[in-house]
């Protein structure tokens, strides 16, 4: 595929280990996937499978032991994953906005949001107090909160979830960043809530421009609004392919049971096809492929030789069946 | 007042009938503040004159938002809490009307919460055999617990583990051996694989279903999930701030939704599918069970509400397909 100007996002063979010897078992193993402005990705998969880990990866929030043990990180074409840790405060926020699961504990309970609102503003461009609060009401109005003036003097238990959810996007919104991570933006909501938060991102990536990484585990919360998704199991990515593509003709062998496994309202199935087995933890996932002791198509080699993501047909996949 | 049948099964024996139930919750403030603030004590009528039947061997689904009294409904009729109002009644039960002991079970959402961490997995199936005396001594015990064991998918030898061993769909599965081994004829699963990933969800429905089929169970299945709801239930619920809007046979509440609520929730489930048309907005939230809007509690949110649905309480009305609805829309013909 050509690649005219340097992507957004850029991650090229990230790894990151549960401790820094480069025998201590993976986390997160080669990661390589790279976004375009305006675009939304999801990256999806089931828990443990190095989802939430590699959007912290990307803003460098890992704690001990996990370690960086390899790859790099490319921003606008600028590496930022060797920046020191000042320059990389800077990044977050201001060119990397983050929305977090649960929208209760993103916010400060002890102070108004409009206190939070201003000081992220301020943090980010040089404004004063009359300015901060005007980019504030805008930016609550640009996420849908009624009267947005008078909400400004409310405490974020005055909201409620889907409410504080569309102040944590104004919050993430406040430094005008290139790229936004929406960790399990909408798993914390109602469906019916969820609805108006999956729109609401997809309006405002498209009105800035910004770059979406959505991290979920819910296939159905990204079918309608991401352009491409990239699938992890056990820390690896196993395919990344266009939305249609994941939705009508998966490859891998694991994201086809995984579709197939989703049951929907007004499919008449009496069974559901269901894949044997759990996710390899850390630590304990075996030679090869992981997916291999679980997989319907496993072959010979599978448990012995790692596949790795390769390019067909637009479709990246990393399996030796395909 | 009359009990509503489900639509499909007006055929079989009702095996669970609950009519007018209501259960409140006293959310007031501690006393001294309500002196102080000059407050009265705040009510929450988590669930507000809820009729329904279950035909035997047959499973019907509870849908609804957060806060909808779901989980309350599930926990009357587990016995977890008493009702204020209303009967529930079990067919074929004691002369007094209560339900033998271990006749219903129940299984919780969260495996990691459910199952206490100290107890090895043979004890925590095995407890309820010794306690409703389905097994006289240890070694019958550990015989019927090693076959429950298989019954949910797990090895015999698994019993000798502790919960924190396995992963949440292997505890799930324990917290299932746990609740049919007092051989329930009435098995109640609350949201029970949202804690879980979608490959292990696909296994536990399976098994739930399995069970269900092998030992004739009679099921209330509560999912906030309706593509759950839809492969689980034979008729299915909808409740909205402690009533049930709409009760019908799984079919005709999927394909031919009334109730606006029922059709926004439909609308607006995550589905599988690219569609080109932006989902209709939905407007507003679920208002505080607190202070419920007069009237049918879904008229601010409703596209179709008239002055009538703002003053007057919906009571559900019987519908010729056997399930029944509750909206003034509805019954007026106003809807398209």
């Amino acid at each position: 595929m050509d690649r005219p100007a340097a992507p957004l996002l850029d991650l090229r063979a990230l790894t990151v280990r549960l401790g820094r010897s480069d025998r201590s078992p993976s986390v997160l193993d080669q990661i390589t996937l790279s976004l375009q402005a305006g675009e939304i990705m999801g990256l999806v998969g089931e828990s443990g499978a190095g989802k939430s880990m590699t959007g912290a990866a990307i803003i460098d929030l890992l704690e001990a032991p996990l370690t960086k043990t390899g790859g790099e990180i490319w921003l606008n074409g600028d590496r930022i994953d060797d920046l020191p840790e000042s320059a990389k405060r800077k990044l977050r926020g201001a060119k990397i906005g983050m929305i977090f699961q649960d929208p209760a504990t993103s916010l400060n309970p002890v102070l108004t949001i409009g206190h939070q609102l201003t000081e992220t503003i301020r943090q980010h461009a040089d404004l004063d107090r009359r300015q901060a609060h005007d980019k504030a009401v805008d930016l609550l109005a640009d996420v849908g909160i009624p009267s947005p003036a008078e909400r400004l003097g409310s405490y974020p238990h005055e909201f409620s979830g889907g409410m504080r959810q569309r102040v944590v996007i104004a919050l993430a919104l406040a430094g005008n960043p290139d790229l936004i991570i929406a960790d399990e933006p909408t798993t914390a909501l109602d469906v019916s809530i969820q609805a108006q938060i999956i729109t609401l991102l997809k309006d405002v990536a498209a009105e800035r421009g910004a770059g979406v990484l959505l991290i979920t585990h819910d296939l159905g919360v990204i079918a309608e609004i991401a352009d491409r998704v990239a699938v992890m199991y056990a820390g690896r990515i196993v395919e990344i392919a266009p939305m249609a593509d994941i939705l009508d003709a998966p490859r891998h062998p694991y994201t086809k049971a995984l579709m197939r496994s989703i049951p929907l309202v007004g499919d008449r199935r009496e069974r559901l096809p269901q894949i044997q087995g759990a996710m390899p933890r850390v630590g304990a996932r075996p030679p090869g492929c992981a997916f291999h002791p679980r997989c319907p198509s496993r072959l010979d080699r599978c448990d012995q030789d790692r596949p790795d993501l390769e390019t067909k047909d637009g479709v990246r996949v990393a399996c030796w069946a395909v | 007042m009359t009990v509503p049948q489900a639509a499909s099964d007006s055929g079989h024996d009702q095996h669970v009938i609950v009519s007018g139930l209501v259960r409140t919750f006293d959310a007031s403030q501690p006393w001294l503040v309500r002196v102080i603030g000059r407050q009265g004590r705040r009510i929450v009528r988590a669930v507000d004159d809820l009729s329904f039947s279950i035909a035997r061997g047959k499973t019907l689904g509870l849908v609804g938002e957060s806060g909808c009294g779901k989980s309350t409904v599930a926990r009357c009729l587990a016995g977890l809490l008493s009702p204020d109002a209303g009967s529930i009644r079990i067919a074929g039960a004691t002369a007094s009307g209560t339900p033998a002991r271990g006749e219903i079970q129940m299984v919780f959402q969260d495996p990691y919460s459910s199952l206490n961490p100290r107890w090895r997995v043979r004890e925590a199936v095995g407890d309820s055999l010794l306690a409703f005396g389905l097994a006289s001594n240890r070694s019958q015990m550990g015989e019927q617990v090693a076959k429950l064991l298989i019954d949910v998918g797990l090895a015999p030898e698994d019993g000798a583990h502790y919960p924190h061993e396995f992963s949440g769909g292997q505890r799930q599965r324990v917290a299932i051996a746990r609740a049919i081994a007092s051989e329930p004829s009435i098995l109640i699963a609350d949201e029970p694989t949202s804690a879980l990933d979608v490959s292990v969800q696909a296994q536990i429905l399976n098994l739930l279903r399995d069970l269900q089929a092998a030992r004739g169970l009679t099921c209330l299945f509560i999912s906030h999930d309706l593509g759950v709801v839809d492969h689980m239930a034979d008729t299915v619920g909808v409740m909205y701030l402690g009533r049930l809007v709409e009760l019908r046979g799984k079919e005709d509440l999927f394909e031919r939704p009334l109730h606006p609520y029922t059709r926004m929730l439909i609308e607006t489930a995550p589905r599988l599918r690219r569609s080109n048309q932006q989902r209709s907005a939905v407007r507003g939230e679920v208002p505080s069970p607190l202070a419920p809007p007069p009237g049918c509690a879904f008229h601010p949110r409703c596209p179709l509400a008239n002055d009538r649905c703002r003053r007057e309480r919906p009571e559900p009305i019987a519908l010729p397909d056997g399930g029944n609805v509750a909206c003034h829309a509805v019954e007026e013909g106003r809807l398209d």
